[in-house]
């Protein structure tokens, strides 16, 4: 449901061919495949009419409003609820619908500050980054996701009601760093955890290491996969010092010999190339990652072979691939569809089914309800 | 006590690490009776973290689940598994395919010990294709899924000190799970669901893979300066490592922005008069933002912002985590007691460390709210698993104990 403007994020770049458009912002078509577009406005008395026919006729309301604007139209939870007793509804906001930060106003970049996440990422001694790709956008969504789903499940097999669901993003983000325990840290030690650069705090070697051709990224957390990387650095650089009984051991048994560990091992990966170290390091059972780029992800060996790739067409800017989601199963579909032109589902929903006329849709039309 | 929205649902845990096991912590708190199967015979490295509190970090992936020692490599140990297998809903696995056949567990044959069971098996890179079967480590997934590549400096990669994607596999497994016993009531139908850590992180990558397509632009690291946005930043405030993060989205937020920092003239200069001027000259912008928010308190700028409307909110630390007031409205965090690992001995004996927080998940339902709880001993749940749900004499279980199957 889209004001009849627009969905705000249909002038948010990136856009196709960098031409700002409605039905060219490719951050728009990133997040809305497979949907649907009616447009409304809400704020209009009648549009708030026809906002709760479609209620009636929905099983779920997702909203990621400022706290208290639907309330202030009449279209909180508690009323759609009267009208809809098996609605749920889901809010996602930057801090929750409660508490003295819920009307905060936030982008990305304070909420994973305010979460703490931020505070991890970056260089000792540097300012403290954002990860890249706009990434508080998403635990909040798969919370969102989670409880709306238990509440259909609740309501269909049990309660025959739906409920509310509300997701704080910034707790969201929280709970996405908990292995880095802050409270618990914070509360015992009177200390903070704080950015360490791309190698692991605890666990050596673990992190990126420079190679022929770039970097290379690995982790060594058992003993077993320790012996085979040290025999493995051993053939590569003739250096008989990894082999030393003080090296093995697991997950931080080698933190008093960190710098040395990461020497020998920055000395072993120097001398091959990243796919080299890749490879043979999974043939050897050593966990080793490339780094990769996002050209080269698009264009993945894995990703293809397992048709990750789904290619979509849009009415203006053609085909582009899509993931198909994280999930393989007989049981769950690929998308179906580009996301919508703005309003290009208004006659299918308002006349189809909500059986409105013509007529009355030209109406709507032209008072700018829809 | 209020009703829960997966009551009824028994799932089993058979896996490790961080994903699976934050996946049914989930579902245990909605509801689900979630069973941990593990062993002691192997030995689980992270019950030596952190470092500071060995065992504490349990607590980010054991509450309220039931816990049981067996030893499926042996025979006895196999049968007892698929027994259990045939009493439950769902049964969630990241052991690899190798070990799992070793066990005499392959996935065609747990499916076929119960005809509607949900089994879902989270993998790495993959069951198949090229790197089929290739072990995969949260922490280096960053990497692997180009996150690394797209944040940070010119010169160093922005990397975080976490297991990336193995929090987006958790609520994915999680997810499926839910939807999966959705589709079950509806059609009486089980399913095999695969969850790989890869493609988990993969589409966190977002609209820039469209951006590459359509104008072969490659994000740049641009630290945290915006594409189309300035100023957007973290800016440093009094203190040591203390900062605040503030985005101008609009001309709006800019001239309350300006106003907050008491309209100094350098920002009536016209390298700063619209936002792509300002995006321009992000670099200098930030330096003189800077000079303002250095004499500040990181608290109040972030609250002087908010006051006219500007976004912003500082770099929080465990310990403003754990003063929030706002977090504690929402009574996110709760205290429970943690044990100390001792693998010579029983599960049941080892001591409690002591107590500590850990948090509760974030998803407020209004019917039928997440519980949370203190998290069992390994083996706490022998008895009621092996004796009320499998029906098992004492002697019986007693004996298995004493054979180390239940081990």
């Amino acid at each position: 449901v889209e004001p009849p403007c627009g969905d705000k994020t249909r002038l948010r770049g990136p856009f196709f061919k960098n031409e700002v458009h409605p039905e060219k912002s490719l951050f728009f078509l990133y997040f809305n495949t497979s949907k649907g577009s009616i447009t409304l406005d809400i704020e209009d008395p009648a549009g708030k009419e026809i906002f709760k026919k479609l209620v009636k006729a929905s099983d779920v309301v997702v909203e990621s409003f400022p706290v208290g604007y639907l309330a202030s139209l009449g279209l909180d939870y508690p009323r759609l609820k009267k009208i809809n007793p098996r609605l749920v509804m889901a809010s996602i906001t930057p801090y929750g619908q409660k508490g003295p930060l819920s009307g905060y106003k936030a982008e990305d970049i304070n909420i994973f500050a305010m979460s703490g996440y931020m505070q991890l990422v970056g260089e000792p001694d540097q300012a403290p980054l954002v990860l890249g790709g706009e990434q508080t956008f998403y635990p909040g969504s798969q919370y969102a996701a989670v409880g709306t789903m238990a509440a259909l499940f609740y309501r269909d097999g049990v309660s025959k009601k739906g409920q509310y669901v509300d997701v704080s993003m910034q707790e969201a983000m929280i709970s996405y760093w908990q292995e880095q325990t802050p409270v618990p840290m914070w509360q015992k030690t009177q200390e903070n955890n704080t950015r360490v650069g791309a190698m692991d705090a605890m666990v050596t070697p673990c992190g990126l290491y420079p190679c022929k051709d770039g970097w290379i990224s690995l982790c060594v957390v058992t003993p077993q996969e320790w012996d085979t990387l040290s025999k493995w650095i051993y053939e590569v650089t003739g250096n008989a010092e990894v082999l030393k009984d003080e090296y093995k051991g697991g997950l931080i048994s080698r933190m008093p010999v960190r710098d040395m560990v990461n020497v020998l091992v920055m000395e072993f990966t120097d001398k091959l190339t990243g796919r080299e170290i890749f490879l043979e390091g999974q043939k050897r059972k050593v966990v080793v990652m490339p780094v990769n780029d996002v050209p080269s992800l698009v264009n993945d060996t894995q990703l293809n072979s397992r048709n990750f790739w789904v290619t979509l067409d849009h009415p203006v800017v053609g085909k582009l691939k899509y993931p198909k989601g994280a999930l393989y199963s007989d049981a769950i579909g690929a998308p179906t569809k580009a996301a919508p032109l703005l309003g290009e589902d208004n006659e299918r929903i308002y006349c189809g089914e909500l059986k409105y006329s013509k007529e009355d849709l030209a109406i709507l039309r032209t008072t700018g309800v829809i | 006590m209020a009703k829960k929205a997966l009551e009824g649902v028994r799932v089993i845990e058979f896996g490790l690490y961080i994903a699976l096991p934050l996946a049914t912590r989930m579902l245990a708190a909605l509801g689900a009776e979630v069973i941990k199967v593990e062993t002691l015979t192997s030995l689980d490295m992270s019950w030596y973290g952190p470092m500071y509190a060995p065992g504490c970090l349990q607590l980010e992936y054991r509450p309220l689940k039931r816990n049981v020692t067996l030893d499926v490599r042996q025979p006895r140990g196999k049968e007892i598994m698929e027994e259990l297998i045939k009493k439950s809903d769902v049964y969630m696995t990241n052991l690899g395919e190798g070990a799992l056949a070793k066990y005499g567990l392959p996935f065609k044959h747990v499916q076929s010990l119960k005809k509607d069971l949900i089994v879902l098996w989270q993998t790495g890179l993959g069951s198949v294709g090229p790197y089929g079967g290739f072990k995969a480590y949260g922490r280096l997934m960053q990497h692997a899924c180009a996150i690394s590549t797209m944040g940070g400096t010119p010169d160093n990669l922005g990397v975080a000190n976490i297991s990336y994607s193995d929090y987006h596999t958790s609520m994915f497994n999680a997810l499926a799970v839910i939807g999966a016993l959705e589709r079950r009531r509806r059609t009486g139908e089980g399913c095999f669901i695969e969850c790989p850590i890869y493609e988990s992180g993969v589409v966190t990558v977002g609209p820039a893979f469209l951006d590459y397509q359509a104008n072969k632009v490659v994000p740049e690291r641009r630290q945290n300066r915006h594409r189309y946005f300035a100023p957007h930043g973290a800016y440093p405030c009094q203190g040591t490592d203390r900062w605040c993060t503030i985005a101008v989205t609009n001309e709006e937020e800019w001239k309350a922005f300006c106003k907050v920092i008491g309209n100094p003239v350098w920002t009536k200069s016209p390298k700063f008069a619209t936002a792509p001027d300002r995006v321009k000259n992000a670099k200098e912008l930030d330096s003189q933002i800077s000079k303002w928010t250095s004499k500040q308190d990181a608290y109040d700028v972030m609250k002087k912002m908010q006051k006219v409307g500007v976004p912003a909110g500082i770099v929080s630390k465990g310990e403003d985590l754990d003063k929030s007031e706002h977090l504690k409205s929402h009574e996110f965090y709760y205290e429970t007691e943690y044990y100390s690992a001792d693998f010579e001995k029983p599960g049941m004996e080892w001591p409690v460390a002591g107590t500590t927080v850990t948090w509760k998940e974030p998803v407020y339902l209004s019917d039928t709210p997440c519980g949370f709880g203190p998290m069992h001993k390994v083996g706490q749940d022998n008895d009621y698993v092996y004796g009320e749900l499998l029906g098992m004499s004492q002697a019986e279980i007693k004996k298995l104990t004493e054979e180390s199957v239940f081990k």
